[in-house]
């Protein structure tokens, strides 16, 4: 008994040692209190090649730098002046008597010549090379003899040498006919489509013909009997094509064509010293060609302006000469033509700060009829292109240019549990760029509209310039923002932040040149409040 | 609920250890030595103790609360009059079993097994680590803090152990395996860290090292590291104007091989911090603090492998005296092996009340804190069950601003 009592007591003091020790603590949390940090969060240095892509810039003389920005504006291939549609012949035959014949193996009981004629619209073809494309016979018999059946197309010479192909079908009856076909590649295929004359065009002589099975024991065929081929020309791809492609006019457009180069660039305005823009066309087609301008226009779609690009090639016509045929080849035609500033009103053009280019053009196909005697020709490779090349030396006036970048910041913890409670930024500037830089911050929802504002005090100042307007001293600057509590949760429940720098240049009453040795020193760092373990 | 009553609630819900609190001399009238073939003993103590910080700042830190400013100002204050900041607390609770006599003519020696689990901590600091931690680096604008010298050590182990005890005078001496179940260590020589105006630049230099077993786990039942320890006392008379009763302890004298995937770091180096260099500044999503990129900007990667530490071992020695029939005088000296624990003295007394039970008090100085008056009692219920209670501070239980608290718990079943 006093055994068992002495064991009870021991037991329970184990059990309340083992149990205690968690009694008062919360399960699950850590203390939590807040703590006033000071850190640099980030530096780097700001070039112009931070703004710009280097594929864009060239160094000139002393380091100056210009923007040399290409695109391709269209292009037209062969599909626009040559689509060659599949295209099916069916050829029948059944036996011209009320009765029945014995026809021995071997017997060759069909042939028919015949003129098959291509549907090629406009263009009136006498020689197609084929880069792919494939024939295909198809035969359905209903005689009780296997049958081979044969097309040959004397005006093509497939890449083997011949000119025809077979196919067997085995037996049929009119109840329960037999189905077989054959295909082949007609890739390097070159066909003659001035007929079995010669004197035609898109033509092509085509002979067809069935023969009982030589092997085999022959057949009766009777008027009920039947045997249909049909020959299908599909996928057919021209690697060289040559004859006359019409007189006709292809419309381009409405087109948009969108440049990257102002995609940041939000508000305000800049003043461009001199520019130039080569246009330059390519024609690969064995065609004269002449392009008729409609419009070519600089679009701004944030701000919904536009400029139209007036000067004399708009509306033009401007006229492309064919290209030369080295036969197996070719060289293309260029048609190249610089405007600038002086001719047209580009630098109105892109001072317009657009994203988008819009045009819309005619091509005419042979404006003056078949002066080449139906020796219009064409490649594969043959290609109708339009591209663009713009060259602007960085030297302008820049007022309130305005760049905008949005981020969503990578934050510790949740909206709901977050250590960072408020915050104040300092950025320190060393500028020595020859312009100002105005800086807004905001939050903003998935929408872009803003949530708040930080408010900036202080502004980057532009570096000093000397007597050839060229920065010859870089500037100190710092600025401050701070974030409330009620910011930082806006953050933390999804705000973006939008960062807006505005550069103003130093001289309004000049174009000032940018460096490529320019550059400006950024220092980031932050004074918070933030509360340890309050990201759990 | 008054701040005392929530002191007292904590604390003593912690359960833990008579070795800690005013130890009671033996009295042959009250425990009765020897009188059972049998005995066991079941103890647990918690301590905790500081030179600087108020018990309020450690209690919010356990209770895991918001820590308000007022608080932790009102030890910021504690902390700038010293030079020297100690905390600790130690957590012990121990099962023993002392058997019949085994030893041929030694009717005294008796066999002793015992099972023990300990979580004790000891950390020094400087007033600067204390206003970094507790306030942040922004009123170090244009200054250095000063980090080091300062030291951490978290250790908790369990041990299982046999030895021999002679029953009229406690002189024992154990072997026990340690099962290590984490440890946290850092020492800091030297470290400074300087932050520049407006927060441009932080500056700092570092001379010392950090040591953590397995961070995978470290529950109450993981091994992470393995270990033998000794412990033992030694009690004897001598005869000088009366009988003085001297003893020498040594308790958990071991060390502990912590497995291979112990992670350090070991730092003698000057880092100039000026923000992350970032290629781009339109491109930052990424950027901000980011622990990884932290962790490589600071040098902070772990490095992993075994490594082996000195158990928190303590040695103590003591005298008492008989001052009257009733009335008995004790004076002990006891060290431990943990970071901020200097030399402690405690001076106490003790009276008999009958013949079952034993009150007393103490005085003490050192340790992890400073002054402590305490209170223990120690009662025998019926012949066969004595109990222990006691306390090393008792002011720690009333007052929020004091410095120090603890409770000891401890029954003995003779059978």
């Amino acid at each position: 008994m006093e055994n068992a009592r002495t064991h009870g007591l021991v037991a329970l003091v184990l059990t309340i040692i083992s149990v205690a020790g968690s009694g008062c603590r919360k399960e699950g949390t850590r203390p939590q209190w807040d703590v006033d940090l000071l850190a640099p969060l980030v530096r780097t240095a700001l070039t112009i090649r931070d703004v710009l892509p280097d594929s864009v810039l060239t160094i000139g003389a002393a380091g100056s730098l210009t923007l040399l920005y290409r695109t391709d504006l269209f292009v037209l291939d062969l599909d626009t002046l040559l689509n060659a549609p599949d295209t099916s012949f069916i050829y029948a035959y059944v036996l011209p008597l009320p009765d029945s014949l014995n026809f021995p193996p071997g017997t060759t009981f069909f042939s028919e010549n015949d003129v098959t004629e291509f549907d090629l619209q406009d263009l009136a073809l006498r020689d197609l090379e084929l880069r792919e494309g494939t024939l295909q016979l198809s035969l359905k018999n209903m005689v009780s003899s296997t049958v081979i059946g044969t097309v040959d197309l004397p005006g093509v010479q497939f890449p083997s040498g011949s000119s025809a192909m077979n196919a067997s079908v085995g037996p049929g009856t009119p109840a329960n006919p037999a189905f077989a076909s054959a295909s082949r590649d007609l890739a390097g295929s070159v066909f003659d489509l001035t007929g079995p004359n010669y004197n035609s065009v898109n033509t092509l002589a085509t002979s067809i013909g069935a023969q009982l099975d030589p092997t085999g024991t022959g057949a009766w065929i009777s008027d009920e009997d039947s045997l249909i081929a049909k020959v299908t020309y599909q996928g057919l791809v021209p690697q060289y094509a040559r004859g006359y492609f019409g007189s006709r006019t292809v419309h381009v457009g409405p087109e948009v064509s969108n440049i990257g180069l102002f995609n940041n660039v939000v508000g305000g305005t800049i003043d461009v010293d001199e520019v130039a823009l080569r246009i330059r066309l390519e024609n690969g087609f064995g065609v004269d060609i002449q392009v008729a301008i409609d419009h070519f226009t600089a679009v701004n779609t944030l701000s919904g302006g536009s400029v139209d690009l007036t000067h004399s090639i708009i509306p033009g016509p401007i006229n492309l000469n064919r290209a030369l045929d080295l036969g197996g080849g070719f060289t293309p035609s260029v048609y190249e033509n610089e405007l600038d500033n002086d001719d047209s009103n580009l630098d109105l053009f892109l001072e317009s700060l657009p994203d988008q280019l819009s045009f819309e053009l005619d091509v005419h196909l042979n404006p003056l009829g078949d002066i080449s005697n139906g020796n219009d020709f064409l490649y594969y490779e043959s290609k109708l292109k339009a591209s663009l090349e713009l060259e602007l030396p960085l030297r302008l006036i820049a007022n309130d240019l305005t760049l905008q970048n949005t981020l969503v910041p990578d934050l510790p913890g949740s909206a709901e549990a977050h250590g960072l409670q408020s915050c104040g930024l300092m950025l320190f500037a060393t500028n020595g760029f020859p312009f100002s830089a105005h800086l807004e911050l905001d939050i903003i929802n998935g929408d872009g509209q803003v949530l708040s504002n930080i408010p900036v005090a202080g502004t980057i100042a532009s570096g000093l310039l000397g007597v050839n307007a060229l920065v010859q001293q870089s500037i100190e600057s710092r600025l401050e923002a701070q974030l409330t509590t009620e910011q930082v949760d806006l953050l933390y429940a999804g705000g973006r932040l939008r960062t807006r720098v505005a550069f103003t240049t130093a001289d309004q009453t000049q174009h000032l040149q940018i460096l490529d040795s320019y550059k400006l020193d950024l220092q980031i760092t932050a004074a918070a409040n933030y509360i340890v373990n309050g990201d759990e | 609920m008054s701040r005392a009553v929530v002191v007292s609630v904590a604390i003593f819900i912690n359960v833990a250890a008579i070795a800690q609190f005013p130890s009671l001399p033996p009295d042959s009238v009250v425990d009765q030595p020897g009188r059972w073939a049998n005995n066991i003993h079941v103890e647990g103590s918690f301590v905790h103790n500081a030179n600087s910080i108020y018990n309020e700042l450690p209690l919010a830190l356990y209770q895991a609360e918001f820590l308000d400013r007022d608080l932790r100002e009102r030890s910021m204050e504690a902390v700038e009059a010293n030079s020297r900041n100690t905390v600790g607390q130690v957590l012990a609770a121990r099962v023993s079993w002392m058997g019949r006599d085994c030893f041929l003519d030694r009717r005294h020696w008796r066999p002793l097994v015992s099972v023990a689990h300990h979580d004790q901590t000891g950390t020094y600091f400087t007033e600067d680590l204390y206003r970094v931690t507790f306030f942040g680096n922004a009123s170090f604008e244009g200054e250095r803090a000063d980090l080091g010298p300062s030291a951490f050590t978290q250790i908790r182990y369990q041990t299982v152990g046999a030895g021999i005890q002679e029953d009229r005078s406690g002189s024992y001496v154990r072997v026990d395996v340690v099962n290590g179940q984490s440890i946290t260590k850092a020492d800091v020589d030297w470290a400074g860290v300087f932050t520049g105006t407006d927060g441009r630049v932080l500056r700092a230099s570092i001379l010392g090292d950090f040591f953590q077993s397995d961070t995978a786990g470290s529950y109450f039942g993981r091994t992470n590291g393995v270990g033998l320890a000794i412990s033992g006392r030694w009690a004897s008379a001598i005869k000088w104007v009366r009988p003085i009763d001297l003893s020498f302890e040594v308790q958990d004298l071991g060390f502990a091989r912590w497995n291979g995937n112990a992670v350090r770091i070991e730092k003698d180096t000057v880092i100039a911090f000026e923000g992350f260099e970032v290629a781009n500044i339109f491109d930052l999503d990424d950027v901000l603090l980011g622990e990884e990129q932290l962790r490589d900007t600071f040098g902070l990667r772990y490095s992993t492998g075994g490594f082996t530490s000195l158990l928190p071992f303590r040695a103590s020695a003591s005298a008492s005296m008989d001052l009257s029939p009733r009335w008995r005088g004790t004076l002990s000296l006891d060290q431990r092996y943990l970071p901020g624990y200097v030399p402690q003295v405690v001076l106490s007394g003790s009276r008999r009340c009958g013949s079952h039970t034993l009150i007393g008090a103490s005085l003490s100085y050192g340790g992890f804190g400073g002054l402590c008056i305490g209170l223990a009692s120690r009662i025998r219920f019926g012949e066969r069950v004595l109990v222990s209670i006691g306390t090393p501070h008792v002011a720690g239980f009333f007052m929020g601003k004091a410095r120090g608290a603890g409770v000891g718990f401890g029954v003995s079943v003779g059978f």
